[in-house]
């Protein structure tokens, strides 16, 4: 009953949702708030796993002294500090909010910043002239990047601006359509195969049937 | 000539801060040409009946405050002046609610907007998908409390916004920059409906967007910092977005300039 147990589960799930969402009389019945309910509860404890999970597995690396279990120490006094603070105070306290907008909010735009360095790197390593479509995508990408870009308008006029939106505008709205086609398409057929039960490796199975 | 291809990255890493650094206190003042996208959506935000009630859902965290915060700024301004109320919140992305309680507080000052009747903060709602289904059907029961954790019912602009459907709300902006984000509320809330989505997308996920710009299923779209700019000069607030542009214009044109040393380094080895 372990494996049979949620895939039973997930099978009624699946068909309340189908029902409610394509059937007049599903809609009629609201089938799906009990439903959606439930999902924000079980959303909300899978935050309380996440905490759970991240004690166990760096109380682990302390207790070995694996490499760098300094740095965990800091994170579980961190993360433990700042929920406790955080209960107490709510998130409107005055040293919570501190917190959050001069060491949170600042170090998680740094790191996205970050991303900026690594393509100027990536950039200048990997966009070379081996072949004629990387050519093409050389010459696409630097045209898209300065047609974004005032330097861009500036050095050509309006032409830039025009291949820029001739690139983007058509060739990759071509293509990202048909991306997101492959996507949608390979979505569903993952979430049928779950409705069945063919799918088993989101229960702990051992992969696909 | 070939060691123009093994430059080392800790220089290429020095000249970008370099460049960053000069053009924050040595601005260029390069104009910036503003698009018919960028004018779409303005008119798009502008042409909205007077009095009405807009959605605008912060869905990023500091991660994409860089890009996105302005964007916020300059729609809550656009949105103030032209009187419409707001109700401003998000699904799943906890740690956006702070970011966007410090920008729309001292904006509702300067436009004397009333708290509860004018606009209201629901703050970050878990659930995603989930939620955004339970708000179309019932708002205040999805929503349950405020930013400040006060129960919504008693506000006088929630109670004429019982639901998240076209009766009551005119437009969803919505600040993307991931799952769950715009398309879901395409799917979830605005496909089908008259209400109108337009959207403020990073950079990233402008590709993508422009799918739905030209299907005509978002209304209008902010893109990237570019797309803010424009959109900052035609609210007639400039801001961060337009103090960027000379630093994306001078990156942009160093990464080029690597690129074109990496390429004759590349050559001059194949020769």
């Amino acid at each position: 009953m372990r494996k049979e147990g949620p895939m039973i589960l997930t099978v009624i799930s699946s068909l309340v949702v189908v029902f409610s969402t394509y059937f007049f009389l599903g809609q009629k019945w609201n089938l799906m708030a009990p439903l959606n309910n439930w999902f924000q509860i079980s959303y909300s404890i899978a935050m309380a796993l996440g905490f759970i999970n991240l004690t166990a597995i760096h109380g682990k690396y302390i207790q070995r002294k694996r490499e760098g279990w300094f740095y965990s120490i800091i994170l579980l006094v961190s993360m433990y500090a700042y929920l406790v603070l955080g209960m107490i105070q709510t998130h409107n306290g005055l040293q919570f909010n501190w917190i959050y907008e001069n060491a949170y909010s600042p170090l998680s735009s740094s790191m996205f910043a970050l991303v900026a360095f690594f393509i100027t790197s990536a950039a200048y390593r990997v966009f070379r002239i081996r072949t004629k479509e990387a050519t093409i995508l050389l010459v696409c990408a630097v045209f898209v990047m300065l047609g974004r870009a005032p330097i861009g308008d500036a050095m050509w006029g309006g032409w830039s601006g025009f291949v820029n939106k001739w690139v983007m505008g058509t060739m990759n709205v071509a293509g990202m359509r048909g991306i997101n086609l492959g996507i949608y398409v390979g979505a569903f057929a993952t979430a049928l195969r779950i409705m069945l039960g063919l799918e088993r490796a989101h229960i702990g199975g051992s992969g696909t049937q | 000539m070939e060691r123009l291809m093994k430059i080392d990255r800790r220089l290429l890493y020095l000249v970008a801060v370099v460049v960053v650094a000069v053009t924050v206190f040595f601005p260029l003042g390069l104009p910036v040409k503003v698009s018919p996208l960028a004018v779409q959506t303005y008119d798009a935000i502008q042409n909205l009946p007077d009095d009405s009630v807009v959605f605008i859902s912060n869905m990023y965290d500091p991660g994409a405050a860089g890009e996105l915060s302005p964007m916020l700024k300059a729609m809550l301004y656009q949105c103030m002046e032209r009187k419409y109320k707001i109700i401003l919140g998000n699904t799943s992305w906890t740690l956006g609610a702070g970011l966007a309680h410090e920008i729309i507080t001292p904006i509702a000052q300067e436009f004397n907007y009333v708290y509860g009747t004018d606009y209201i903060e629901l703050g970050s709602k878990p659930g995603g998908v989930v939620w955004l289904q339970s708000a179309r059907i019932d708002l205040a029961g999805a929503a349950l409390v405020d930013y400040n954790n006060d129960p919504i019912g008693q506000f006088p602009l929630m109670q004429a916004v019982p639901k998240l459907t076209q009766e009551y709300v005119a437009a969803a902006l919505v600040l993307d920059c991931g799952t769950p984000g715009a398309p879901d509320w395409l799917a979830q809330i605005t496909q089908g409906t008259s209400m109108k989505l337009i959207v403020g997308e990073i950079q990233m996920t402008v590709p993508d967007a422009l799918t739905y710009v030209q299907s005509e299923q978002y209304t209008g779209m902010i893109a990237g910092s570019r797309g803010c700019a424009e959109y900052e000069q035609l609210i007639g607030h400039p801001g961060a977005g337009l103090k960027t542009q000379d630093t994306m214009s001078v990156i942009t044109l160093m990464i080029t300039l690597f690129i074109v040393l990496g390429n004759i380094g590349y050559l001059a080895r194949k020769k």
